[in-house]
């Protein structure tokens, strides 16, 4: 026969498992439950101690008493599971709330870099240039008169070279007064039929204010295949001219004299401000005179080394300082290569639109 | 250019024409209107007025109180404070209630007197020159008539046209070429000049005046007219106005009438006094070099072989198509006039007046390439005209007509097909004639289409020549606004990339978007204020002939200076900056073009108290702890990065020998590495990074924190687009040691990292530390590297180990090193 009373064992190991269950629901921290478990159901806790006395009971009460641990081992740690669950749900709970927090507070600031205004704009006809089939070229901004004037037809004393004051150099060469100068050269250098841009900075000896300075950029477009009319040149300037301010323009054509361009144009683009039905901008006409534009002069092309009596084409020159002017509503020329911080870091951005 | 419409009126009816319409068209078809003005508005109410007496004004020293007839049998009182109001002169009256521009007439207290009016001088009313006084009104004009009655008609519109939009139409520099426009537009009658005039029978047959030409390719046709009896006086007050409104001032009845035939047929013309004209003879010549000649606005003038001079039998009395001279000028004695009406070389003159500068109205007209054919027509209307201004005058000679070759009439063949063709338009033949011979061209038909296209003679000088001009004589009738558009077809070109935009592209990506750098552009000229401050460097640089100021006359050989002077605009404004910039910078010499190669150049800097704060931050084990150091590695960190993304393989080496002497003078002669760029086992210097040059720092108060970067962009472009490589993920683990060396501080890093890479399964090295101080020996440095071998295998360390003490040996044998145990 046994020497310990099963009853009392039974009885105290039923004790302790509420004294366990007690103290788990009164628990506050995942510290204490852990804790709690170690004191009660770990392998040296109390409740697995009953199992030693196992030993001394008869073989007979041995299932009934092991049993009777296992249920109260496994009731303690049911109790401390469920416990674990409520005081984890209820520290999420804490962590879901925030009322010290202020979404409105500045952030980390990052260092960031800045592309000059000029760059974006280039840029940005680079990307619709080059997406309707034109190349993007870039030419000698110091050049030689023939390039700057009697290639594009503009000899020596024609009145017309008064119309671009120029930079001369002491050896004989200038500081190129227009994108044009790089006409003939593309001709030279490309097979046609060709489309093509040259983006550049260009130089006039003339004062400067704030809607003038001597050194500024601009756009020449070429056109250069087999047959070509007025008819295209207008039809392509309103699809490019379209695309380059991101709006449907409308534009007509004025005579206008430059001599590498047979017939050449004024092209007027309708008043972006008012839409053309006129306002100070557009000086009350609705239109706004852009840039100029015509078919390539035979003796440009000849220049060029084609055959004018096989390849026609047209060609335009835009303002690019006046482009990214007009942008960014820049006040002042001056500022576009003036040299200040509190320009450059105004423009940011990839250019990509 | 300014044209009244009045004008034009003489020439073809603009009866029932809308002038904002007719303004629109020839905007559309002819050439660039700057503005459309209406003036004589408001003249209804001034009348003549004589004054009859003046008395000084009780309250005021300068003003007088006149009483004025104005018609009315009681006078007028006015107070006017004109220095010239008298007794008994006939002077324009504002009525109150008469608007003069902005200004409400009304009778009101002037300190106290009752003004019932304002007495007006001639820009009051817009009717002429002059505010030194009241108008001066011939006396025999009657008071109380209204001015409009005088000047009539008083009201006109004036056609502001851009004059570089007719450049290249000489034929448009007179109100008759205008009309001739104007008439083709609105499909009316163009009106004869009227060119009838008084002359002295018995002589008019002879020529008076024998004149030469020397140089007839610079004097195609001089003519030469004799006219006596001459009184000068003013012109007629419709006379004065109409030039006045036209922009040229009035001065007597002769000088006027010349001015007049101009304005409205384009054709200069010189009156001389005949008198002065020594021997009755011209001659036309170059002059010789370093002649002086006086001219008409009494400066002296030196002369070139290349100018053409009108000269009488003793002495130039011209500088041809430019100005008259002094000498023979028309006084107010003069009777008897030589009228030279001729042509001149456009080039010779302008080259004339250019040089001089001294650009006139006549000089404006030759540079343009005149109608010879004009010439006649221009000396018979001025003499019309004088007749008409000058009651007695006669002309007294034929018109002495020297020209030897007048040119032969030019055609071009062209047809409707190609006009068609060329506009994208479908006009029938009989439009293309009517449009053609609107504005007086001559078509003659040929088979099919084809037609021959008689160029006339005020279009044939220089204008007109070749089909494509009369494509755009077509279309600009036609009115290009009624073409419909039409997109060309779709060719696919050949693909181009720039290889230079394709690099900035990338570059200015690689700065901007991911280092944080500021892209600067700035001018391509040197501020020689700046280098005065920093340093002028000793190498040629290309010179503008004409600057704007010398401040800025050479072109920058570096983006430094420029890049340093933004700097110095903006430090004032920011604690720290990265700016750089891609440009070209230009080299005297060259062969066809000089050189301007792209460069990339650019600086770091930061303030001392920025970099105080910022560098407690900064970990700093390679670099060193001092400003000067840290923005070195900065500069150069930059460009590792950039030379990284683009694939370019770079080597920085100290800077030694011949590169020593390419260094730009900005930078620290000692504190700077030279750029090797490596392309497929060629090197190539690419430039420098390296501290600011301490006269630089000081001269612009930078502090320690600066340093700067030039690179030639040109042999990164000819090295081409380089695709980094793909290495496979390492299948076995690597194996990173630390090895600290101790060498002597002459040893570079290139030095150790070049060895240490060839050294048995090295992956990578990279400095982690350098340090010096105890206990390595004064002179030397300990150079801590981490090294990571990687093999095709499981590395054991002991084979590693072993590696390391070869590699030890080696830097020892070679550079000196030593490992401390």
């Amino acid at each position: 026969m046994s020497d310990v009373p099963v009853d009392g064992a039974l009885s105290a190991l039923s004790a302790l498992a509420e004294e366990a269950v007690a103290a788990i629901t009164s628990a506050s921290s995942a510290e204490q439950l852990s804790e709690l478990e170690r004191t009660y159901v770990g392998k040296k806790g109390a409740i697995r101690k009953h199992m030693a006395s196992l030993g001394r009971l008869s073989p007979e009460e041995r299932p009934a008493f092991g049993k009777a641990v296992n249920e109260a081992a496994q009731r303690v740690e049911a109790c401390l599971e469920e416990r674990k669950a409520a005081l984890k749900a209820e520290a999420r709970a804490v962590a879901l709330e925030a009322p010290d927090f202020d979404p409105t507070l500045p952030g980390t600031a990052h260092k960031a870099g800045a592309l000059h205004p000029l760059t974006l704009i280039d840029w940005r006809l680079d990307e619709i240039f080059r997406s309707m089939g034109f190349y993007v070229l870039d030419y000698p901004e110091a050049d030689t008169e023939y390039f700057n004037f009697e290639g594009l037809n503009i000899p020596a004393d024609h009145p017309a070279r008064d119309m671009q004051d120029t930079f001369w150099l002491t050896d004989g060469r200038l500081l190129r007064t227009h994108t044009s100068a790089g006409q003939v050269r593309a001709m030279r250098e490309f097979k046609p039929p060709f489309k093509a841009i040259f983006p550049g900075r260009v130089f006039r000896y003339e004062s400067t204010d704030a809607s003038h300075d001597h050194t500024f950029h601009q756009v020449e477009g070429l056109f250069v295949t087999k047959k070509v009319s007025v008819a295209h040149l207008i039809a392509s300037m309103k699809t490019l001219l379209s695309e380059v301010f991101g709006r449907e323009v409308t534009v007509r054509l004025r005579p206008g004299y430059f001599p590498f361009v047979e017939p050449g144009f004024e092209l007027d683009i309708s008043c972006l401000v008012c839409g053309g039905k006129g306002c100070s901008v557009c000086k009350h006409s609705g239109w706004v005179e852009l840039l100029p534009c015509g078919l390539i002069h035979p003796n440009v092309m000849r220049a060029g080394g084609l055959d004018p009596e096989e390849w026609q084409g047209w060609a335009f020159g835009l303002g690019m300082s006046r482009l990214v002017m007009m942008r960014y509503q820049i006040e002042d020329i001056r500022h576009l290569l003036g040299g200040d911080v509190r320009f450059w870091a105004q423009f940011n951005g990839t250019g990509v639109e | 250019m300014k044209f009244s419409l009045n004008w034009l009126n003489r020439y073809v009816d603009l009866e029932g024409v809308d002038v904002q319409e007719l303004a629109r068209r020839f905007t559309l078809s002819v050439a660039e209107l700057e503005g459309v003005e209406e003036v004589g508005v408001g003249l209804e109410q001034v009348v003549i007025a004589r004054i009859e007496s003046c008395e000084r004004h009780p309250n005021a020293d300068k003003l007088q109180v006149c009483q004025v007839n104005d018609g009315t049998p009681t006078l007028r009182t006015v107070v006017c404070g004109a220095p010239n109001a008298r007794p008994g002169l006939v002077t324009a009256l504002a009525l109150p209630g008469a608007r003069l521009g902005d200004l409400k007439i009304k009778t009101s207290k002037v300190r106290g007197v009752e003004s019932a009016g304002m007495l007006c001088a001639p820009d009051e009313l817009g009717l002429g020159e002059g505010h030194e006084g009241i108008w001066e009104l011939p006396s025999d004009w009657a008071p109380g008539t209204p001015i409009t009655e005088q000047i009539s008609p008083a009201r006109d519109t004036l056609f502001e046209v851009d004059n570089k939009s007719i450049t290249h139409r000489p034929d448009l520099w007179g109100h008759y070429g205008i009309a001739r426009e104007v008439a083709g537009l609105l499909g009316r009658e163009l009106k004869p000049t009227q060119l009838d005039c008084r002359v002295d029978e018995g002589r008019v047959t002879q020529h008076s005046v024998s004149v030469s030409v020397e140089d007839s390719e610079a004097c195609p046709r001089y003519t030469a007219l004799r006219v006596e009896g001459v009184e000068v006086m003013p012109s007629p007050a419709w006379v004065q106005v109409l030039l006045y409104r036209c922009g040229m001032r009035a001065i007597n009845n002769v000088v006027d009438a010349t001015n007049f035939v101009m304005l409205e047929l384009g054709q200069p013309l010189h009156a001389f006094d005949a008198r002065e004209v020594k021997g009755e003879a011209i001659k036309v010549r170059r002059a010789t070099e370093g002649e002086r000649v006086v001219t008409l606005d009494g400066q002296t003038r030196e002369l070139k072989d290349s100018d053409l001079l009108i000269c009488d039998a003793e002495r130039p009395v011209a500088l041809a198509g430019v100005m008259g001279l002094e000498n023979s000028e028309v006084r107010d004695d003069s009777t008897s006039l030589v009228l030279e009406a001729a042509n001149f070389k456009s080039e010779v003159v302008r080259r004339a007046a250019v040089r001089l500068g001294l650009r006139t109205e006549a000089s404006a007209r030759y540079e343009k390439s005149l109608d010879t054919h004009l010439v006649e027509q221009a000396s018979r209307r001025f003499a019309h005209i004088i007749c008409a201004l000058s009651p007695n005058a006669k002309v007294v000679s034929a018109l002495t007509d020297v020209w030897p070759s007048p040119p032969a009439p030019i055609s071009v063949e062209t047809s409707v097909s190609y006009i068609n063709e060329r506009l994208g338009t479908d006009l029938p033949a009989e439009q293309v004639r009517g449009y053609l011979t609107s504005v007086g061209f001559g078509v003659e038909d040929l088979d099919g289409d084809e037609m021959r296209v008689a160029v006339p003679t005020w279009r044939a000088t220089k204008d007109v020549s070749i089909q494509e001009d009369l494509v755009e004589e077509v279309g600009r009738l036609f009115g290009y606004d009624n073409i419909t558009p039409i997109q060309p077809s779709v060719e696919i070109p050949a693909p181009y990339r720039h290889p230079d935009r394709t690099l900035h592209r990338q570059l200015k990506t690689v700065m901007s978007m991911q280092a944080g750098c500021y892209e600067v552009q700035s001018y391509s000229f040197d501020m020689e204020p700046l280098l005065e401050k920093i340093g002028r460097p000793d190498v040629a640089r290309l010179e503008l002939k004409n600057p704007l100021s010398t401040e800025q006359r050479f072109l920058r050989t570096s983006l430094l200076p420029n890049l340093l002077g933004a700097l110095e605009r903006s430090m004032a404004h920011a604690d720290e900056l990265k700016l750089y910039e891609v440009g070209r910078v230009f080299g005297a010499g060259g062969e066809e073009l000089p050189p301007q190669p792209y460069h990339l150049g650019g600086l770091v800097w930061r303030s001392a108290k920025a970099h105080k704060k910022l560098a407690k931050r900064e970990l700093a084990p390679v670099a060193g702890p001092t400003a000067l150091n840290a923005a070195y590695a900065s500069a150069k960190g930059l460009l590792e990065h950039l030379a990284a993304q683009l694939n370019l393989k770079v080597s920085y080496h100290r800077v030694e020998g011949e590169a020593a002497e390419r260094l730009p003078m900005w930078l620290h002669p000692a504190r700077s590495g030279e750029a090797r760029l490596h392309v497929k086992g060629e090197v190539y210097s690419l430039g420098f990074v390296g501290n600011l040059h301490p006269d630089v720092t000081d001269a612009l108060g930078l502090g320690e924190y600066a340093a700067g970067y030039e690179w030639d962009l040109t042999p990164v472009v000819a090295s081409g687009v380089n695709y980094g490589g793909y290495t496979p993920i390492a299948r076995f683990p690597a194996v990173s040691v630390d090895l600290s060396i101790i060498v002597p501080e002459a040893v570079t890093h290139n030095d150790l990292h070049s060895r240490i890479m060839q050294a048995k399964w090295v992956k990578g090295a990279s400095c982690v530390a350098v340090y010096r101080g105890e206990p390595v020996p004064e002179g030397q440095k300990s150079v801590t590297f981490q090294i990571l071998f990687q093999a095709n295998d499981t590395l054991e360390m002991e084979a590693v180990t072993k590696v390391v003490e070869k590699l030890t040996k080696r830097l020892g044998q070679e550079l000196d090193g030593w490992v401390r145990v």
